[in-house]
């Protein structure tokens, strides 16, 4: 299974050193994604969802992140065990990520165009380009050059569907709505071709049917420009919409992974069934939705257990002794539930 | 380009300082190419007037003891003074600005190092210290650039590292890091220019003050050699004559003024700009 991934993230567990004592953010996660594969974390606030992402691109701020154990394995290679200036080599051209606040992603001072020149340059330096293997271009003249760059910047425009590239590409970043931006944003993470792009939260800025457009957008790239995506976000309708399989994750830990068909059709953990019980199905008048009771664990003092004991309407003395782990083969529907043994 | 329009044209306030700014810049340029040749009277020539005439049409300021055309002095001590100015300005901008970025990005012990030292400068008067360390250079235009440099430029570091703080918890330069660029290009191309406005306005009120201390330390004879003028040494020269003839004294200590009062106020009036192209 793993062979043919390129992520495979392996038994990763990263904790956060605080003062009042060490939280586990993430939790023994296990998850890989496939070539031209769309997988959605989904999980509420706090769930470690976010700390993956970083931990996977090596954003993470440490201190206070400390990784506790596993892998994190790129095209077979563990990024873990790479130095700082080594890894700088994997971002960008090899995984991307893309944030959750589209308004302040752009630098406020540059027009659209040079960023997205910036990002087509970083692409061509590490020899990924065309231009990179054509050095009888830096002999041009520089007109035809700029020419040249010009039209990079409009395709990556077009390619995110932004309307009449050559007026956008002289603008500010404030002159652009947030859903043009995140699409920028978005342009500019695929100009440089990586083969994994995390996107943190990317729609939940934007209105609603902005962030309808934009997934469709990513799905549609995804093919395009040969990449894969992980999609982090709290929204499982979000979720339903686009990916190919998702993975449900509750205080650190994935609960639930697997196809979007399966896991709608047959949720098998308490939580996921939580989860789809929230969202309002609209066709049904006066119903009252069905919350989950209680809320997350403090992750500072976790139940010693399955996690989502204390709110499981199905707990079994076993649930609260001894925590149950993430079963079935890699890839295909796993759950974390002494129900389903 | 346009920006740098916008701003200067944000209120009367801008509009106003630009233009007596520009004024006095251009004049000094002016008098530095030209020379001697652009002034009513040779600055040192004596005896171009009575001594001691008041203000006419022939010597507008009046003239000193020694008969020298006061106006064509105040005059020719533009270029000098601007110029200081701008370079102890100028120098402190950029030096605060690369330290002080650096710093506020990178932190740790440069970081540390740095504001220590600044702690130190702040501790200590800054005029006192400028005096200080001129007298032992010994006087001189070129000295005194020294003794000012050695003070100035710690509050813009100060000032950048503040700014770099701020802006380096901003989520462009989170997305320029996961982008793959590298810690120098993201310093240099996204932390600097998105300080730089906040500084820039700063250092056009903080001119006044070197105009100022710069005519102070002057006036304590430290800086340019008689009989060559400079505004702070003139009024030195003619504080004698405060009763006798007020307008000796009085002439270069309004021109101090006024050239203060042209940076402030369109320092002012940019910082306003600024703030207000921040929030809008």
């Amino acid at each position: 299974m793993a062979d043919s991934s390129v992520l495979y993230v392996n038994e990763l567990s990263i904790a956060y050193e605080l003062k009042t004592g060490d939280v586990r953010a993430v939790d023994n996660v296990s998850l890989s994604i496939r070539p031209h594969e769309l997988v959605a974390a989904v999980g509420e606030s706090g769930c470690g969802k976010t700390t993956l992402g970083l931990s996977i691109i090596g954003l993470l701020p440490s201190p206070p992140a400390k990784h506790l154990s596993g892998e994190v394995n790129f095209k077979g290679k563990n990024l873990l065990s790479l130095a700082p200036d080594e890894l700088r080599l994997y971002r960008g051209t090899e995984i991307a990520m893309i944030f959750q606040e589209p308004m302040t992603s752009l630098n406020p001072v540059f027009k659209i165009g040079d960023q997205i020149q910036e990002a087509i340059k970083l692409r061509n330096s590490r020899g990924k380009g065309i231009a990179a293997n054509e050095p009888s271009r830096s002999s041009s003249p520089s007109r035809i050059r700029t020419s040249a760059r010009r039209k990079e910047v409009t395709d990556v425009l077009n390619l995110v569907r932004i309307p009449d590239p050559e007026r956008i590409a002289d603008r500010y970043p404030f002159e652009l709505s947030g859903g043009m931006r995140q699409r920028v944003m978005i342009g500019m993470s695929l100009a440089q071709k990586p083969s994994l792009l995390i996107a943190d939260e990317p729609t939940t800025a934007l209105d609603v049917t902005t962030q309808a457009q934009v997934l469709k957008l990513m799905r549609g790239l995804m093919e395009e420009v040969d990449t894969s995506i992980l999609l982090i976000t709290h929204d499982l309708a979000v979720a339903s919409q686009v990916a190919d399989r998702i993975a449900v994750m509750y205080a650190g830990q994935i609960v639930e992974d697997g196809d979007v068909l399966d896991l709608f059709s047959s949720p098998l953990h308490p939580y996921t069934q939580g989860l789809l019980a929230c969202i309002p199905s609209g066709s049904k008048e006066g119903m009252r939705l069905n919350p989950i009771q209680g809320s997350t664990p403090d992750l500072r003092s976790i139940p010693a257990g399955c996690k989502f004991a204390p709110r499981c309407p199905h707990v079994t003395r076993e649930c609260e002794a001894t925590k149950p782990e993430l079963r079935g083969k890699e890839g295909s529907h796993r759950v974390a539930c002494y129900l389903h043994d | 380009m346009q920006y740098v329009i916008e701003l200067l044209t944000y209120n009367n306030e801008t509009k106003l300082g630009f233009l007596l700014v520009s004024t006095i810049v251009a004049s000094a340029i002016v008098i530095a190419l030209a020379g001697v040749s652009v002034l009513p009277y040779d600055p040192i020539e004596q005896d171009v007037g009575p001594p001691l005439a008041g203000p006419s049409l022939q010597h507008l300021f009046g003239t000193d003891i020694l008969g020298r055309d006061v106006f064509s002095r105040i005059l020719y001590a533009t270029p000098n003074d601007v110029f200081v100015s701008f370079v102890v300005v100028g120098t402190s901008l950029l030096v605060g600005a690369l330290l002080g970025a650096t710093a506020g990005y990178r932190g740790g012990l440069l970081d540390e190092a740095l504001m220590r030292y600044t702690d130190i400068i702040f501790a200590i008067p800054a005029l006192v210290l400028a005096i200080s360390i001129a007298v032992i250079l010994g006087p001189g235009v070129i000295h005194m650039m020294y003794a000012l440099l050695i003070i100035w430029w710690p509050p813009y570091a100060r000032l950048a590292r503040g700014e770099a703080l701020r802006v380096s918890h901003q989520n462009y330069i989170e997305a320029a890091k996961a982008s793959g660029i590298g810690s120098l290009r993201i310093l240099t191309r996204h932390v600097l220019p998105n300080i730089l406005t906040p500084m820039v306005a700063y250092a056009t009120i903080d001119i006044g003050s070197v105009v100022i201390i710069y005519a102070g330390l002057s006036y304590l004879g430290l800086s340019i050699r008689p009989p060559w003028p400079e505004w702070g040494a003139m009024v030195s020269a003619y504080q004698d004559y405060l009763v006798s003839a007020p307008w000796l004294p009085l002439f270069p200590a309004l021109v101090i003024g006024i050239v203060v009062v042209a940076f402030s106020v369109l320092g002012d009036g940019l910082r306003d700009a600024v703030e207000a192209a921040r929030v809008g």
